[in-house]
């Protein structure tokens, strides 16, 4: 795609992004009750400080200016304070970043390597023993909820083998200077071996919750599309052509395969986004799923305003990348 | 002379749950070196079958029960998977009925011809590059330093048609078999691309097998025709004898069935009824159901009968 079209892509989106920001204001201005009596609960306050609270957070203005001022501090990531914490809200998310985007994508990785290994290899060796294992595993796999899975080899690794840890990112000893906040990165950038398996040990159990149902979807769908695509003409014309079964496999079929694989793989993204919260609570990964679910419970409204933005933004910059790949794997899509 | 490709009783069955179907059902075939073959017959005859069997490209649920495809002093239905497609592109090369289809839509022409050179030669990626190019300016094809990088969708039918024979001729292949090269394209760009074959099988002294529906496009560039009914040949011989003295009442119906540019006020006679199922065949002649000229002997098996001069017809009349 030149460089264009993808300047009009982005623009295109100032829409979507718009019309999510209003709802997002609108589902807190909605929210019945006063937010500064919800928000402090049953903590005694004087009224004097009921109102500086009011003034602070721009609730003495009528909803329109207040809207208006909301787009533009949003605009510049500015989202107040958060009462919990006694910082910015920003502040709060963005240490809090590092940690779930870590998480997300171990479990893409998991999920798209064996989600897309396990397809190919369910189709090639088709009725055989690994598809009907891959089959049943993916239909259990898709139909479990990510929580219990997730207890489920927490009894299993951490209580009764006692061979992975069950909760946290790391090892307090194993800490490492902050560079990118992803700690399988930083751990490397120390030169810290030792620190790097700590907290990859740390990431197994709950990436591999969090990808088990987007593995499954993957291998599913990678399955039927490459067994589609190995019944086509061009790979008996690849075949003709004396070429090694691995570049047919791997090239010919599997670049025409994966253009649906990379569609549903979209999509079962912002089923990871949704599932960060869960995993992140059972495995007390100290992410932003969990920061957005204290958020909840301690109504800490300028925080999960801010971070279902977030989210929200993410949602649709990820699409935008699964429409760029889908381009990429299908000649024939121009955008 | 000796044959270049001896096929020799081959039969392909697939097993389907409606019962096993004779595809290919004890198939003679012989391609002399620099000759140029045609196979004709109606659709579902087992052209494509045959020589699809000949590379072992027959997929499940179809098989080679039998037979000898005798090439170069081997047998290809013996051979194993790494010697066999060491003769696939390189030794044999074939092109499929519709290069739309044959043609990967998500790789680029360049990455498929140059595969293909790279699979059999060890070249520098580079090296492998130019001669595709070569390849493509051979058939004809216009400012290939820019087409080849396009997708397949992005060339005309005609033009994707030369590019898959490029693909195929890249490795300059001793026998081409080329499946119905033509009948997907509009009659001048056919006349193009039968003439760039008959081309190319002169300047690399190459062997083609040109299957077709159309007899006369065979006729025109075959020095040799096998006539194909049911999964068997029924006629085969010397392109002229075939044209002048044919034996086989498919083959007089197939001529009768044909236009004639010298004259075109010559009613054209459809053979009446169809194939017959390939499952479940009676040991009888295949073509005795559309038969005019049946007789009571015509209800068992029929060899090849030959008539001299490498002429050949599977039908009782031949004896008489
Ligand atoms: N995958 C398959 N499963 C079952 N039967 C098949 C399969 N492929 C081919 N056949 C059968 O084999 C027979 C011969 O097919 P083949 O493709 O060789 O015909 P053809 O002479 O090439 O016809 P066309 O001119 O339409 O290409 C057909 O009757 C067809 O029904
Ligand atoms: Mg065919």
């Amino acid at each position: 795609m030149s460089p264009l079209r993808l300047a009009e892509r982005l623009l295109q989106l100032i829409p979507v992004l718009l019309g999510i920001t209003v709802i997002v204001f609108f589902m807190m201005s909605l929210t019945p009750g006063d937010p500064v009596e919800l928000m402090l609960g049953d903590a005694r306050a004087t009224p004097e400080l009921r109102e500086s609270l009011r003034r602070d957070m721009g609730l003495d203005k009528p909803v329109h200016e207040r809207f208006v001022l909301f787009l533009g501090n949003a605009a510049s990531g500015e989202f107040g304070m958060s009462f919990h914490h006694r910082r910015p809200v920003s502040q709060v998310i963005w240490e809090r970043v590092p940690a779930t985007v870590e998480l997300t994508l171990a479990s893409m990785t998991i999920a798209l390597v064996a989600g897309i290994l396990l397809g190919v290899l369910a189709a090639v060796r088709r009725d055989g023993w690994i598809d009907r294992v891959a089959t049943v595993t993916s239909l259990v796999g898709v139909s479990m909820p990510g929580f219990w899975f997730g207890i489920l080899l927490i009894l299993l690794f951490a209580v009764t083998l006692g061979i992975l840890p069950a909760s946290g990112r790391i090892d307090y000893a194993g800490e490492v200077p902050f560079v990118t906040g992803l700690l399988l990165v930083d751990t490397l950038l120390a030169g810290r071996l030792d620190s790097f398996l700590d907290a990859l040990r740390h990431l197994i159990l709950p990436a591999t919750t969090l990808g088990l149902a987007m593995a499954a979807l993957l291998m599913r769908v990678t399955r039927s599309a490459m067994i589609e695509a190995l019944a086509q003409d061009y790979v008996t014309f690849a075949e003709a052509k004396g070429l090694s079964r691995a570049r047919i496999l791997f090239r010919h079929a599997l670049k025409n395969a994966l253009i649906p694989t990379v569609t549903a793989a979209a999509i079962e993204t912002g089923t990871l986004l949704g599932g960060n919260m869960i995993v992140e609570t059972v495995f007390g990964w100290p992410g932003l799923g969990r920061l957005v679910v204290e958020g909840i419970f301690t109504r800490n409204y300028p925080l999960v305003q801010a971070a279902v933005l977030l989210y929200a933004i993410t949602y649709v910059l990820l699409n935008l990348c699964a429409d760029l790949l889908y381009a990429t794997f299908n000649p024939r899509v121009r955008l | 002379m000796t044959p270049f490709l001896a096929i020799r009783d081959l039969r392909t069955t697939f097993h389907t749950r409606q019962g096993v179907v004779r595809a290919v059902d004890g198939v003679d075939l012989d391609v002399m070196p620099g000759e140029c073959l045609g196979v004709v017959g109606e659709s579902g005859s087992g052209k494509s079958v045959t020589f699809l069997s000949v590379l072992g490209l027959v997929k499940p649920p179809g098989r080679i029960e039998s037979g000898q495809i005798r090439f170069d002093g081997r047998d290809l239905a013996r051979l194993t998977p790494t010697e066999l497609r060491a003769v696939r592109g390189r030794d044999i090369a074939m092109t499929m009925q519709d290069a739309l289809t044959a043609l990967n839509p998500a790789l680029r022409v360049e990455e498929q011809i140059v595969e293909t050179i790279l699979a059999h030669d060890r070249l520098p990626r580079l090296a492998a590059r130019s001669k595709a190019l070569d390849m493509l300016r051979l058939l004809g094809i216009p400012d290939p330093e820019r087409r080849i990088r396009d997708y397949p969708h992005q060339f005309s039918g005609g033009m994707r048609q030369r590019v898959m024979i490029a693909i195929a001729l890249a490795c300059r292949p001793r026998l081409l078999i080329a499946d119905e090269p033509t009948t997907a394209l509009d009659v001048t760009i056919q006349a193009q691309v039968l003439d760039l074959i008959a081309a190319m099988r002169r300047d690399l002294g190459m062997s083609v097998v040109l299957i077709s529906h159309n007899l006369g496009v065979v006729a025109e560039h075959c020095d040799r025709v096998a006539l194909m009914y049911a999964g068997q040949v029924v006629e085969t011989g010397p392109t002229r004898a075939i044209i002048d003295r044919p034996r086989h009442p498919y083959t007089q119906g197939l001529l009768r069935s044909m236009p004639v540019l010298s004259d075109l006020d010559r009613p054209l006679v459809p053979i009446p009824g169809q194939v017959p199922s390939l499952v479940d065949l009676a040991p009888e002649c295949r073509f005795l159901p559309r038969c005019g000229q049946a007789a009571p002997e015509c209800r068992r098996e029929i060899p090849l009968l030959s008539m001299g001069e490498a002429h050949a017809a599977r039908c009782i009349r031949v004896a008489a």
